[in-house]
Formats: structure tokens, C-alpha cells, sequence
């Protein structure tokens, strides 16, 4: 029976991954315990939210939505960009994005995953889910966001698998490990029946490329459509035409600074310098550098025009985010480092190094969460009337520990998923590098 | 669970410092208005079922709850007819400024007929300050019942919707609580039932429809509904009824009429006359609710203020 | 045991020839001679104490409503109470005669609609009228009475050169009325509304103007009352017609509107909708069938 054949550079990856895929240390499971258990807590936190009701959550009559949109818009809006930088570098087959697009479509598809988790916790009755398609009304943005979610998650989960299937192939057919029984089947049963045959080839080729092709316009209107959830209702700060662009320049940046930091993670722990190069941060870097800076630019253009003019309303919200006594600190402090000082250290060539380009990418991650956070509950917490409220957790949203227990349950799952990959398969698409010669 | 917790709110009821009235007026609130008022062959069965009221002469008197005013009668009607509204009727309210002296016993009245727990209000009253200037004055405010309503277009599951009638109402057997019309209503007028509130256990039988909008459900959305199941009896709404000073006009302005109780007059005039406004009109959501500008108001805004309670005067402290 | 023994004092005083000083008395001594009696028998402290107030309505096609308002303080307000019977009759010196039993509606209020043949008049042409609540274990017994003089008006509409008048004549024991105040209303959803007043002169006639822009049903159809209020000789007389002077209500059209905030979309959006969702998902089906096909090929070979 024919098998995938390996060239010399082909084996030394596999040789270089091996280990992960084999076996797992102490310390390894140390961690998956320590995330694992995260994800316990915020079940827990959820159970309690189910069992009792929405009062365990900071959330009230103002603030109606909390942490937990924040966190959807985030993850979700992390998914669509990393999903598409996945596409173009495929479909324009650049050249030094062969080992980036598997990582960035794994973190789009986990992603992915994690998002719509967080809207679900934020619905008042699970009982009636199926309510959003027996009832569905095509006037609603939560229903235009339904359908386009679940058709992206098909179309992600889809090309994420096209670009496996070679490599699941190759496990399949390597007689270097001794795999278990049961991961022999799941290899043979996931590739498919692939045995190299150009036919074969151009046909996964072809439909991937057709994926990558229809993936952006879909990712341009899922990142519409979603910043519509938004943008369709009367609140300043919501409803502006900015607000669709810079969402999507912002959350392409999260992604990007998301796959900087799996990459500079997977190439110390597993030593993939030499198929994850400097060059490689390099671009990804210059890629956020010019990202954050056009986001930078929208935020300014947005922000700017509500405080130099002075319609109420909508000045009340800008107030807010520039006030130190309200989220002043919270404002500031993230665009400062999540907008200028990466744009400022990056510009210095000499700063472009994996470790420097990773740790920005850290604070951006932490930074466009914060401004997601800034741009759902001031705007929420400054309703048209006043509030006049005796009860201040009314007048405030302060998250309490079960959305907090929820938020880093959901964070764990991005860790556990991407620390479980690597046990899988290979994360350096082995495929990509059949036609290289030694 | 929900058992207990009726209980716990009549426990606190009676500890508030509120005195023995309003304990009384509270267990009166919570266990009369029962099943809904269907018929009074089932309030015949529980005939043991006695509340005691206050007599004027400060006595505690058992008396049977059939034979005290039901506070949510409700005729039954079909979901057909609960969606698509009184034939031929088209509601509005007008709001008199002028008069409104935060007397709150509009606010009580509904949280009476609609046994909302103390804190909950369906209709608030702001108190409002248009410019630096100009002298404060009370706004009530109910859902507006707009004509084009944001809050509807948004709900993706029908829960919330616009009748013939010009009703917004709210089927809270269908909302799915994703509070996203909460974030679309400019005028924050809905409020999310966030956890069980102590509806009394003979309520729950009751079959919920969209114009009752009780019982109440967790995690769904509710809000002020006009009183539609009295106005299909006739019945103006208890905010109407309530306020001492009439400030609130009711009808049909299909008829050209609306009245507070005491007066009616053709709303067309009454707008006219007294240069009847709607509330952010700028939004174009086109409110059913107009309200009368606070001109030559009975009392300066700070007066009804004199009585409250600390907290709540530290509320308005930088309006006056 | 003791129950029956007051209301028996109660009537056998009502009995005596009535004057109208002493029954003056009587009314406004009601609730303390209540009171006084519940101080005489413990065990009915813990009754409530009720008040009564009956009035008559007098309609057109000679029918009589009586209406009897029970009420009680509860909380330092008067409250109607539902669910009580109250038994009506008509009183002479001579004879008392039963008319029937009603029971208070959600607003306390008991009524019984009857024709005027069947009460008793007095020499005056007048009718005696009482209504009495027994009474049970939480309430305390009440009554009241009144005396109610026939009167009827007959409404008619006249139009002349497109002036609108209503004209209703005030008759009692077959002669007009002079100097009385009508007032005319259009009848509303949740009120009357007001049009007019006017005084009846000595034919009894009194006549209003008709506005002519005011919004009736689908048929122009507006309900028109004119009203004799709350006389101390007669109650209120009132007599109502169906007249075609509203501007006809523009019927909706039954279906909802394609709108945002309707439930149905509109085409264009219910469209793009499908349209979009069908490109896509086609799309998909195709990659995913190309799949199977992959591996069915790779079977085959
Ligand atoms: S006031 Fe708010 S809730 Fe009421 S109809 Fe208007 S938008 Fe909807
Ligand atoms: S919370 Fe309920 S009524 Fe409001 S939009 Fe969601 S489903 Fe509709």
C-alpha cells in the first residue's frame, strides 16, 4: 500500500516534534491540572448563574451586558482576524507564512470557540436557545450574527482540517513513534485515505484555496455584522461608523499579537527556531506595528471629534474614558501600551527581536482587552436619562467573581487547547516542506 | 425555594422599619391579588384564605381576600389576541409636568398591580434639569410605546413586539433574556428580571400572557405595558388612578380622547394647547407618550423632597 | 344570634313615617351607630365597618338602574369591596316589596337594571327605594336609601345646513322640566367625553351644537349621551343614541406592515438574507463533498 514518503527535512521536523507528541512530563501535567481546574471554577460560577439567576453576575438594569460581551466581541474578533491573515497568506501563498497560517488558523478555530461561549453566558434563559431559530427574526442583528457565527465556525473548523489533513496523513504512514492504537485510528480515520497522489494533492489544494478565497469576504461581513450588534442601537459610543474598522483593525492586531506569542512560545519550548525564524516575528511585528497604529489612528479620529464638538450624549461617554476619576487610568493606560509603545519600541529596528516583539505583543493582548471593556460599559453605564439610582451597583458595573472565574475559564481553554495541539500533531506543518530539497 | 423567598420578603417587610401599616399593606400587596382573579369560585375554595387589614381604628381585622379589590383581574383571551391588540384602539398617554410633585404613587401602584418587589420600578420618576439655569422639575416616565421602536426591531426571537394598538409588549414566555433590546431602548425603560423575586405561590398558576405580563420570569425582560388587560375591561391604568394630582391622561387616540380619571379632554387640543411634547424627539423613535412642559408647576421640584429619606435626596444633590 | 336582632332594630326604625330630618339623622349616624352597636357586642369587633351609598340611573324605555357602592375603610381610604350581596326593595308606608339581589362587582359596586313598572311609587309619584348588605363574619351591615322621582329625556339630532344640534327634553310624571342642567356627552373608551351643557327651558328642551370634527368608528359612528347628573329628586337621567357624525376611522389594513419592528422583514433584507446564506453554505457543500469524493477516489485506486 502506498504511503506519504518523507524527504530528509521532512523527518528531522517530525524528529524535532517527536517528543511533544509522545509523552508529557510532570510539569506539563501540572499545568493542564492548574487550567483544568480553572475551567472547573467558572462551571461552577456558571452553574451558580444558572441555578440562581444573572444576580450573581456585576451586571444590572444600566450595565446590562459586562464582561462577558466584552469577552465575546474579543474572542470572537480575535477569531475573524487570525482567520483571515490565515487566508490571505494562504491564498497569496506568501512566502514566509507557510508555518504561520497552521498556528493562526488554530487560534481563529479556538477562538472561535471560546467567543460565542461568552454570549451564550450572557442570555438570561439557556432553556430557549433554539428559540433564536424557531423564532428567528431577520430584522435582528443577533440573528444575522447567529447565522453568520455558526456558518463561520463551519467554514473555519473546514479549512483549519484541509490544512491538517496532509500531516495527519504523514502520522499516519511514520513508523518513527509508538502511538497507541486508538491515535493510529484517529490518524488514518482524519487523513482521509490521503496517499500523496497528485490528484489527490491538487484536489485538498484547490478546495483549501477556495476556502482561503470566500473566507474574507465572510470574515469581512462576520466582523460587520458583529460590530452591527453594536452599531444598530442609539448609544454613543456604539453607533458610529468608525466603529465596525476599528473593530476589525483592532481585533486583526489582537490576533496577530496572539500568534506572536503562541509562536514565541511553541519556538522555546520545543526549540523551532529554524522553522520559526526572526524573520518571522519580524514581519508578524511590522504587520502590528502598522495594525495598532492604524487603530490608533481610528481611536483618535473617534475620540476626537466627541470632545472637540459637543453633542451631550455622546460627550457624557468620551468624558468618561478621559476622566482619570472614572476610566481615565484604564484609557490611557491601554493606549499607551497597546498603541504607542509598540508602535515607538518596534519602529527601532534594533528592538525587532523575537522576545521584545513577544512581550509587546503580551501587553497589546491585555491592552485591546481593556479598550473592548471600555468600549461596551461606559457607553452602557451613560444612558440618555440619569440614572438616579440608589443602588450603586446599579449606577456601576463591577464584575463579580463569577464572571471572573468565567473570563479565566475561558482564557484556560485557549492555554489547554493550545498546550493539548501540540500532543496531537505537529504544529510546523511537516506537509509544507515536500518540495524542499536539502 | 421561590416559598422561602416570599417568605424572607415578608420577613423583611415586617422588620423595615416601615411600621405595622405598611406590614399589612405589604401582606396585602403579596397574598390578595391572587390567582389572577379568574373566577371567584376558586378564591371560594381557599376560603380559609384571610389577610388582615387595618381597621381606622388601628385594629388588625381578618378578612377574607375575595372580598378585597383583585389587583390584577384579568379577562382571558387567546395569544392571538394578546399579540395583535384592541381592535381598533390606538394608545396614548400624556404627561403633565406641571403637575407632577414626585408623589410616587404612580410608581407604588404599578409595583403594586404587577407585584413587583420594592425596588423594581417599571415607571420611574427622574428628576430632570434641562440647562444649568432652569429650575428642576419631575419626570415620570413610562415605557413610551414608541411607533418606531428600537427595542422591537432589535428582539431576534419575536419576544417583544408592536401591536395594532400601538402596544409594546413583551411575551415573557418567549424572551429569551439576551437584553439586547435593554441596550437599544434609549430611554431605559426595561429592566431585566435578574433573579426569582418573590412572586406569591398562587401567582405562578397564573397563565402568563403578554398583556398581564405577570408572573414574572427570571431571566426575561419586562417593562411598563400600559395596563392593556384593564383597558380591555375599560379600566384606566393604576398609574392614572393613582396620581394624586392628575397628572397622567390616558386613551385612545383613535377617539381623540384621553383622560386622567377626573377630566377628559381631546388629546389633539390638550397637545395644543399646551404645547404637548414627546421626549427625544430627535431620536426618531416617535414616542406614544407626549408630555406637557413643567410650567407654572404647583410646587418648586425641592419640595416633594423635604420628606424623603438621606439617601435619597443625596441622589439629586448637584441638581438644585 | 345577636345579627339578626340589630338589623331588626335597624329596619323597625327605618319603619317608622319617615321624615325627612330624622332620616337625615339617620344617614349621617350610620357609621357611629354602627360602631355604637359593635361596642355592645364583643364578639363583632372584629367585623369591619361598611358604608353604603345608593344611587339610581334612570335610562331610556322606562328601565331603572340601581346601583349600591359598598365600601369600607381600609388603610385611611375607602376601598369598594367586591363579592358582597346586597338586596334591593322597594319601600311604602305601606308595603315593602323585594326586587332582587346583586353582588358587588371589582369596584364594590352591586347593580340591578329593572323596568320602572315594577317599583312601588309613592303618593307623590316618587319611588322609595332601599338597599341593604347583611352583613357577614368580617364585614358589618350597611344600607342606605333614596327616593327617586320618574323622569326620561328623549335625545334627538338635528341637522340643518350643516349645523350639528342635539336636542333632549326633560319630562317627569308626563310634564317638562324647566331650569335643569343637561350635559351632553360623546361616550369614550375609558370616559365620556364632554361636548356641551345646557339648561332646559320651560318645554324642558335644552339643545347643544354638535362638533363636526370629532373621530368616530369605522362608520362615523359616535355614541351620544346626554345626562341629568346625580339630582336630588330624580338620580341621574340619562339617554343615549347611535348617530353617524364622527369622521369615519380609517380602517388599518389587516396584514402587519413589512417594517424593522414588525414581525415580518422586509423583502429586500429577508432576501439578501437567504441569498447570502445559500452562496455560502453552497460553497461548503461543495469543499465537503469534494472531500468524501477524495476519499471514495482513494478507495477506488
Ligand atoms: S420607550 Fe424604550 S422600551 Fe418603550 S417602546 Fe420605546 S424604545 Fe421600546
Ligand atoms: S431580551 Fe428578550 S425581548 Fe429583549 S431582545 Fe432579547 S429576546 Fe427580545
Amino acid at each position: 500500500m502506498k504511503t506519504v514518503q518523507l524527504n530528509k527535512k521532512q523527518t528531522a521536523i517530525l524528529q524535532t516534534l517527536g517528543p511533544q507528541l509522545e509523552k508529557s512530563g510532570a510539569l506539563y501535567r501540572l499545568w493542564v491540572g492548574f487550567l483544568l481546574l480553572l475551567i472547573l471554577l467558572g462551571g461552577y460560577g456558571l452553574f451558580r448563574q444558572i441555578y440562581i439567576g444573572h444576580v450573581v453576575t456585576g451586571m444590572r438594569d444600566h450595565a446590562v451586558w459586562g464582561y462577558y460581551i466584552a469577552n465575546f466581541v474579543y474572542f470572537i474578533g480575535v477569531s475573524y482576524g487570525t482567520a483571515m491573515l490565515a487566508a490571505i497568506l494562504y491564498y497569496f501563498k506568501v512566502p514566509w507564512g507557510r508555518p504561520i497560517i497552521r498556528i493562526s488558523a488554530l487560534v481563529a478555530f479556538i477562538s472561535g470557540i471560546i467567543g460565542p461561549v461568552f454570549i451564550l453566558l450572557c442570555i438570561g434563559r439557556f432553556d430557549r436557545l433554539h428559540y433564536l431559530f424557531i423564532h428567528a427574526r431577520v430584522q435582528s442583528p443577533i440573528t444575522w450574527d447567529v447565522m453568520v457565527i455558526s456558518t463561520y465556525l463551519v467554514g473555519i473548523t473546514v479549512f483549519t482540517y484541509l490544512l491538517l489533513i496532509k500531516d495527519f496523513a504523514i502520522l499516519r504512514d511514520t513508523s518513527m513513534f509508538e502511538f497507541p492504537s486508538w491515535r493510529k485510528k484517529l490518524y488514518n480515520a482524519l487523513a482521509l485515505r490521503y496517499k500523496g497522489t497528485p490528484e489527490q494533492d491538487e484536489q485538498i489544494g484547490h478546495s483549501t484555496k477556495s476556502m482561503a478565497f470566500i473566507m474574507v469576504p465572510k470574515v469581512i461581513l462576520a466582523f460587520a455584522v458583529l460590530s452591527w450588534i453594536f452599531g444598530m442601537t442609539l448609544r454613543p459610543g456604539w453607533r458610529s461608523s468608525i466603529f465596525g474598522p476599528s473593530y476589525v483593525i483592532a481585533s486583526i492586531a489582537t490576533g496577530i499579537a496572539l500568534i506572536i506569542g503562541v509562536m514565541w512560545v511553541y519556538r522555546k519550548l520545543y526549540r523551532l527556531e529554524e522553522y520559526l525564524k526572526d524573520e518571522h516575528f519580524r514581519y508578524m511585528g511590522l504587520i502590528l506595528l502598522a495594525l495598532v497604529g492604524a487603530f490608533g489612528y481610528f481611536t483618535l479620529s473617534e475620540y476626537i471629534t466627541s470632545w472637540y464638538t459637543s453633542m451631550t450624549w455622546e460627550s457624557k461617554v468620551t468624558d468618561k474614558l478621559l476622566s482619570f476619576k472614572e476610566y481615565g487610568w484604564a484609557f490611557h493606560l491601554a493606549n499607551f501600551f497597546g498603541i504607542i509603545l509598540p508602535i515607538v519600541v518596534i519602529a527601532i529596528r534594533r528592538f525587532r527581536t523575537p522576545t521584545i516583539i513577544a512581550a509587546l505583543s503580551l501587553l497589546v493582548i491585555v491592552a485591546m482587552w481593556v479598550r473592548r471593556y471600555l468600549t461596551v460599559v461606559p457607553s452602557l453605564e451613560t444612558p440618555l436619562l440619569p440614572i438616579q439610582d440608589a443602588r450603586p451597583e446599579y449606577v456601576h458595573y463591577t464584575a463579580t467573581w463569577v464572571e471572573w472565574a468565567l473570563v479565566l475559564a475561558g482564557a484556560a481553554t485557549f492555554f489547554i487547547f493550545f498546550t493539548l495541539v501540540p500532543k496531537l500533531f505537529n504544529v510546523i506543518p511537516i506537509s509544507d516542506y515536500e518540495k524542499e530539497t536539502n | 425555594m421561590s416559598e422561602s423567598s416570599e417568605n424572607g420578603r415578608r420577613d423583611f417587610l415586617r422588620k423595615g422599619a416601615l411600621g405595622v401599616t405598611l406590614a399589612a399593606w405589604g401582606q396585602l400587596v403579596f397574598s390578595c391579588a391572587s390567582e389572577g382573579g379568574h373566577d371567584h369560585s376558586h378564591a371560594a375554595e381557599e376560603g380559609a384564605d384571610t389577610i388582615k387589614v387595618l381597621t381606622p381604628e388601628g385594629q388588625l381585622v381578618e378578612v377574607d381576600r375575595s372580598h378585597l379589590k383583585h389587583v390584577h383581574h384579568t379577562q382571558d383571551i387567546t395569544y392571538e389576541e394578546s399579540r395583535t391588540g384592541l381592535p381598533g384602539r390606538k394608545f396614548v398617554m400624556v404627561i403633565d409636568l406641571a403637575r407632577c410633585t414626585n408623589a410616587r404613587k404612580c410608581v407604588t401602584a404599578c409595583q403594586k398591580m404587577h407585584h413587583l418587589p420594592p425596588d423594581k420600578e417599571w415607571l420611574t420618576v427622574k428628576l430632570m434639569k434641562d440647562s444649568e439655569d432652569s429650575e428642576p422639575y419631575w419626570f415620570p416616565k413610562t415605557c413610551f410605546h414608541c411607533d418606531n421602536p428600537p427595542c422591537v426591531k432589535v428582539c431576534p426571537v419575536d419576544a417583544t413586539f408592536k401591536r395594532q394598538d400601538g402596544l409594546v409588549l413583551i411575551d415573557n414566555t418567549r424572551c429569551i433574556g439576551c437584553k439586547f433590546c435593554m441596550t437599544a431602548c434609549p430611554y431605559s425603560t426595561r429592566v431585566f428580571n435578574w433573579g426569582e423575586q418573590g412572586v406569591p405561590a398562587d401567582m405562578k398558576t397564573h397563565r402568563a400572557n403578554a398583556e398581564t405580563s405577570i408572573p414574572g420570569q427570571v431571566g426575561t425582560v419586562e417593562k411598563c405595558d400600559f395596563c392593556p388587560d384593564m383597558a380591555r375591561m375599560g379600566v384606566l391604568p393604576d398609574c392614572v388612578t393613582a396620581c394624586p394630582n392628575g397628572a397622567f391622561y390616558f386613551g385612545d387616540q383613535n377617539e381623540d380622547i384621553v383622560t386622567n380619571g377626573s377630566e377628559t379632554v381631546r388629546f389633539s387640543e390638550l397637545i395644543a394647547e399646551r404645547a404637548g411634547y414627546r421626549y427625544g424627539e430627535e431620536l426618531g423613535t416617535e414616542p406614544r407618550v407626549y408630555y406637557l412642559p413643567p410650567t407654572d408647576r404647583i410646587f418648586p421640584a425641592e419640595k416633594s423632597l423635604e420628606d424623603m429619606p438621606e439617601e435619597t435626596r443625596k441622589l439629586y444633590e448637584d441638581m438644585f | 344570634m345577636e345579627r339578626p336582632k340589630s338589623r331588626y332594630l335597624q329596619r323597625s326604625f327605618r319603619f317608622r313615617p319617615v321624615m325627612p330630618a330624622l332620616l337625615l339623622a339617620l344617614l349621617l349616624g350610620l357609621f357611629s351607630g354602627n360602631a355604637l352597636l359593635a361596642q355592645e357586642e364583643p364578639e363583632e369587633k372584629e367585623q369591619l365597618r361598611t358604608r353604603m351609598s345608593l344611587s339610581a340611573v334612570q335610562g331610556s324605555e322606562d328601565m331603572i338602574t340601581l346601583k349600591a357602592l359598598v365600601r369600607a375603610k381600609i388603610d385611611d381610604r375607602y376601598t369598594g369591596l367586591p363579592g358582597l350581596e346586597v338586596g334591593f326593595s322597594s319601600v311604602t308606608d305601606s308595603t315593602e316589596q323585594e326586587l332582587g339581589k346583586a353582588t358587588t362587582n371589582q369596584d364594590g359596586i352591586a347593580s340591578l337594571s329593572l323596568a320602572k313598572t315594577k317599583l312601588l311609587a309613592d303618593t307623590s309619584g316618587a319611588f322609595p327605594l332601599t338597599a341593604l348588605f347583611e352583613g357577614n363574619d368580617e364585614f358589618g351591615d350597611s344600607d342606605d336609601e333614596i327616593t327617586i322621582t320618574p323622569a326620561a329625556i328623549t335625545l334627538e339630532a338635528m341637522e340643518e345646513d350643516s349645523v350639528r344640534t342635539l336636542v333632549a327634553t326633560l319630562e317627569s310624571l308626563g310634564a317638562p322640566v324647566p331650569e335643569t342642567d343637561l350635559y351632553f356627552y360623546v361616550k369614550g373608551m375609558f370616559r365620556p367625553l364632554r361636548i356641551g351643557e345646557a339648561t332646559t327651558d320651560e318645554d324642558g328642551m335644552a339643545s347643544v351644537e354638535f362638533p363636526t370634527d370629532l373621530p368616530g368608528d369605522p362608520g362615523g359612528n359616535l355614541n351620544i349621551i346626554v345626562r341629568l347628573e346625580e339630582d336630588d329628586a330624580f338620580g341621574t337621567v340619562e339617554a343615549n343614541m347611535s348617530q353617524a357624525w364622527g369622521i369615519p376611522l380609517e380602517t388599518m389594513p389587516g396584514q402587519t406592515p413589512r417594517e424593522l419592528w414588525s414581525p415580518s422583514p422586509p423583502l429586500w433584507l429577508l432576501l439578501t438574507f437567504i441569498a447570502l446564506l445559500l452562496i455560502i453554505w453552497g460553497h461548503y457543500m461543495e469543499v465537503i463533498y469534494k472531500l468524501f469524493k477524495l476519499r471514495k477516489n482513494a478507495a477506488e485506486s
